[in-house]
């Protein structure tokens, strides 16, 4: 057991030194309280460890408490290189849905006033939003749309008409990545995506009706436009197969070059490139604007849960989804750093890790600087969300937050332990609205075969990562597939 | 001889294939992969793609076709279950050409990501071969 080599040093962090493995480059830490690293499984732990081998990397190779097997790089893994000692970048350990994330959009609509048009909603945004497995959805975008999106993000999107100013500067870096070079991206990867555009996919991603169910912290959610009852609308998609097509064609352009560049690495899925080689800035172009194409996504679904919500909702209940927040959870960043005493620029890498910044970051737009940034923390289905902040005190961990509550059971697992159809009763009970494709769908995504969110996120509260600002329940779901 | 059969992983979906060769090895993987992602077939609607691969090893070769028939299968909504190839084993040099069949699709029920190189491996085990690979879903 590789987890009882990892010590105790306070209430929230358990830490394995780099003595451990002569592989190691520095310690391995993982935020969880004592009920969550019971729980954590081996093999996790060993891929935190194999992250810590990566060349430039420094202080520790981190997991955030909704850790969990993955590849490459553990679900929830932080960690980041020193690009001035020409440090790595690792597609793997940023995920191949680059830039999947979550947004949240808020009302003007109270749980009273929605009750009566709840179903009508769920069904409407149903049909509105294409979940696009398998058969594209209904934008096709030709060869100088599709570099417009890749080079602008949201941008491009919101001169198109598919959304206000507003929604731009409420986008982790508004939206758009400047070094994103949609010549990096290879056709193929421009195929797969030509048809994807406000498209949700598969898996856990989902678009949610829910409502807000406790304020932690009235002044922060006054800000961030939040208060008791009030109706938000959650979406959570990425980059599509675009995305994955320019993770995959780099993950292999770097194997081939690990031998030349004499990287030796304990998993190929680690595959990296020194940060000066033409490859890593290769992907740190395409990766970007893979990111612009997944925020771009996410505005066009925005659009369409605008358009279906004015058909549902009267005028008379407010028509405006203002939009609270978007951010990364698969995403590679250059960020600056106090390191041994220098400011120093660090790739950070987030792996189904969701970035916190502290009150008074630069990067945050005007409304947001006495807050820090929204963290949205989407709970598995059926089960709560949170809405947190970023903290001063989230340095040590780069501001990186938890992304969800992350998986325990396998997809297998899941489905032999509960049927989709008795899930979907059991969550109508609840008054839980459950809009999906395939009864195996929503099986594989049951709340027990996830951590339990509500524990996970007073890890990352109590262990100063970002503080808690709102807590959301779910009132409808619509599943991807 | 079983054609393949899914392993446990917390998030992600693994298989172990089988195959009496290298070729049967390859076309059973590629079955796993898209019974994997419960698809709505069109039945009428055969289809076949040719793919040329390669590779400086086994285990990357198998990445290099799985991840062009996933390629074809998003570009072109269609999924495949057989794979009919020649595949040279050379000591530094791996080629695979040959087609698969497979149908035209209404949807799939699952997206599969992408074919990681986590955990991978290709063996020959007494008189046959066993392959492992790893599915991003």
């Amino acid at each position: 057991m590789i987890k009882e080599n990892f010590k105790k040093i306070n209430k929230y962090i358990w830490e394995i030194p780099k003595s451990f493995r002569h592989d190691m480059r520095v310690p391995a830490r993982i935020y969880a309280s004592e009920a969550i690293w019971e729980d954590i499984e081996d093999k996790s732990m060993e891929q935190l460890i194999n992250m810590a081998t990566l060349p430039g990397i420094v202080r520790y190779s981190m997991a955030m408490p909704d850790a969990h097997q993955g590849y490459g790089a553990c679900i929830g893994g932080v960690f980041a290189t020193d690009i001035s000692k020409n440090g790595i970048i690792s597609p793997g350990s940023i995920g191949y849905d680059l830039n999947c994330g979550i947004r949240v959009l808020s009302s003007s609509v109270d749980v009273r006033s929605m009750r009566p048009y709840l179903e009508k909603l769920a069904d409407e945004l149903y049909r509105s939003i294409p979940s696009g497995v398998g058969r594209g959805g209904n934008i096709k975008l030709d060869k100088q749309s599709m570099n417009k999106v890749l080079t602008q993000g949201v941008k491009q999107v919101v001169s198109q008409g598919y959304g206000i100013e507003d929604d731009i500067k409420h986008c982790e870096s508004y939206g758009s990545l400047e070094q994103a070079d949609s010549s990096k991206v290879s056709d193929r990867a421009k195929m797969r995506g030509r048809d994807q555009l406000g498209t949700l996919g598969s898996g856990n991603h989902f678009a949610e009706v829910q409502k807000v169910d406790t304020i932690f912290n009235t002044e922060i959610a006054e800000k961030f436009g939040l208060k008791q009852g009030q109706i938000v609308v959650m979406i959570h998609t990425g980059s599509r197969g675009l995305g994955h097509q320019v993770c995959t064609d780099w993950v292999r352009t770097f194997n081939q070059k690990l031998p030349e560049w004499g990287i030796k690495l304990p998993d190929r899925e680690l595959a990296c490139a020194p940060i000066n080689t033409p490859e890593a800035q290769g992907y740190l172009g395409a990766m970007s604007a893979a990111a612009n194409f997944a925020w771009s996504n996410r505005q066009l679904i925005t659009y369409l849960v605008r358009q279906a919500w004015k058909r549902i909702i009267p005028a008379s209940l407010g028509h405006d989804l203002k939009l609270i927040y978007d951010v990364a959870h698969n995403m590679g960043k250059v960020e600056e750093y106090e390191i041994n005493g220098k400011k120093t620029k660090v790739i950070v890498h987030r792996k189904g890790a969701t970035r916190a910044f502290p009150p008074g970051n630069p990067e945050l737009a005007e409304d947001y600087q006495k807050t820090g940034q929204p963290v949205l923390i989407p709970g598995s289905m059926g089960t709560a969300s949170y809405i947190l902040a970023g903290v001063e005190s989230g340095e040590e961990a780069f501001f990186s937050s938890c992304h969800g509550a992350g998986r325990t059971m396998s997809r297998r697992a899941a489905k032999r332990a509960v049927r989709g159809s008795d899930l979907i009763k059991e969550l109508a009970k609840k008054g839980i609205i459950v809009k999906c494709r395939s009864w195996a769908g929503v099986a594989e995504e049951a709340p027990l075969a996830y951590k339990d969110v509500d524990q996970v996120v007073d890890v990352v509260h109590n262990a100063g990562l970002a503080q808690k600002v709102a807590r959301l329940v779910p009132l409808a779901v619509i599943k991807g597939e | 001889m079983k054609e393949y059969e899914l392993l446990e992983h917390t998030a992600d979906l693994k298989i172990r294939a089988y195959g009496k060769d290298l070729p049967e090895l390859f076309s059973h993987a590629l079955k796993g992969m898209f019974e994997i992602c419960r698809p709505e077939v069109k039945e009428q609607s055969n289809v076949i793609r040719r793919i040329n691969v390669s590779a400086t090893d086994l285990e990357a070769l198998l990445v290099e076709f799985l991840s062009e028939a996933l390629y074809l299968s998003d570009v072109n909504n269609e999924v495949y279950f057989q794979a009919e190839v020649k595949i040279k084993d050379k000591d530094k040099e791996k080629r695979l050409k040959g087609k698969v069949r497979g149908k035209g699709i209404e949807q799939l029920g699952l997206e599969i990501k992408a074919v990681t190189w986590h955990d991978l491996s290709v063996k020959k085990i007494n008189n046959h071969w066993e392959a492992v690979v790893l599915f991003d879903i």
